[in-house]
């Protein structure tokens, strides 16, 4: 059990207080900034279908890592009746729909710039990366609009 | 919006677009989310990012969350999932620590996390603290500042002997023990330990 012992210890009690109150004070304001941007965003994306993270690279394990080139990252995504697979390279987003078709392709970062691109007969497209921070996807394909959940790159 | 509004009142008025209600729900969390994000030696750059996306899948599912009692899990696991992605991605990208990447690799199993049990315990002093009533919580505070405030002082500026501040503090943390946000946290801490999983609230996804 983990009762933590200033359950009945006013000094160890008042340690951690203090040492959860300091932690409160040291969010850095460009974070509180972010997070109070972010609510903007609120309604932006609603109506749209949400693309799942199927796959991504980041996560396999170090004994497969070796498979895909050092710096860049592989990321799949899954709707109803639409799967799209990016690499994620220094530079560029390089992907495709599948199955393959025609499509328009977007993404975004938190300020709000949009990048987008047409997506090939193939299903192909190439988008100019984001030069950091969080990033999402977005899909317009002849049937449904889509979008994937914020992510961290 | 009053100090004292609930997290379901706040995620409620947030979702109808309700900005204050937002800076609430950020005065709430944004400490936890911050600490669990710093906790996986990311950069500060890194950490911020980790940090914008809570806020930024948070802001999405704020009309899909049923049971406010599972937001601090929900944000606990999603920051720390972000974080070890992100973690592992970027270590990619530069010479492996094997020694580094083991740890790593191993605080992520079903093995205690005292790192995010701290974290939680954290959250929930910080909440007791708000629930408390103004002088108790101002005492409190007074108590903690550093460099010490001396007692003399503190009697001065509160108005209280000093010879009641040592009883008036006991009274304190033993209110502080009592609160529901202190209450709650006892009754389920321990549910690492116990293999439980606060992954399962998924009532926050879509």
């Amino acid at each position: 059990m983990t009762s933590p012992t200033w359950d009945a210890n006013d000094d160890r009690l008042m340690d951690e207080l203090k040492a959860a109150v300091t932690e409160a004070g040291q969010v850095p304001a460009d974070v509180v900034a972010a997070a109070r941007a972010a609510f903007i965003w609120r309604t932006v994306d609603e109506e749209l279908e949400f693309l799942t993270l199927t796959f991504d690279s980041a996560e396999e394990t170090a004994l497969v890592r070796g498979a895909f080139g050092s710096g860049s990252r592989m990321l799949a995504f899954e709707a109803q009746g639409l799967n799209i697979e990016v690499e994620i390279t220094g530079e560029h987003l390089v992907g495709q729909l599948l199955p393959p078709q025609l499509g328009h392709v977007r993404v975004s970062t938190p300020d709000g710039n949009v990048v987008d691109a047409a997506a090939d007969e193939a299903g192909c497209f190439l988008l100019a990366r984001p030069p950091a921070g969080p990033l999402r996807l977005g899909c317009e394909t002849a049937q449904a609009r889509f979008v994937t959940e914020w992510m961290p790159i | 919006m009053t100090e004292k509004a609930t997290v379901a009142e706040l995620l409620a008025a947030a979702a109808a677009g309700d900005q204050a209600a937002w800076e609430g729900l950020m005065e709430r969390y944004l400490p936890l989310v911050y600490s669990v994000a710093r906790r996986y030696q990311l950069s500060d750059h890194d950490a911020a990012d980790v940090s914008q996306t809570l806020w930024l899948r948070l802001v999405e599912h704020l009309s899909d969350i049923r049971e406010p009692c599972a937001l601090p899990g929900w944000i606990i696991t999603t920051t720390k999932h972000e974080a070890l992605r992100v973690l592992t991605a970027h270590r990619r990208t530069s010479p492996v620590d094997p020694v580094v990447a083991f740890e790593t690799e191993k605080s992520d199993g079903p093995e205690p996390d005292a790192e995010l049990l701290r974290a939680e315990r954290h959250q929930a002093l910080r909440e007791g603290l708000a629930d408390l009533g103004t002088r108790d919580r101002e005492l409190l505070l007074i108590l903690l500042a550093d460099p010490p405030v001396p007692y003399a002082e503190i009697s001065r500026r509160l108005q209280i002997p000093v010879g009641s501040i040592g009883p008036t503090r006991a009274r304190c943390l033993n209110r502080l023990r009592a609160t529901p946000a202190i209450v709650n946290f006892l009754s389920v801490a321990g549910a690492y330990d116990k293999g439980g999983d606060r992954d399962d609230f998924a009532n926050v996804g879509r």
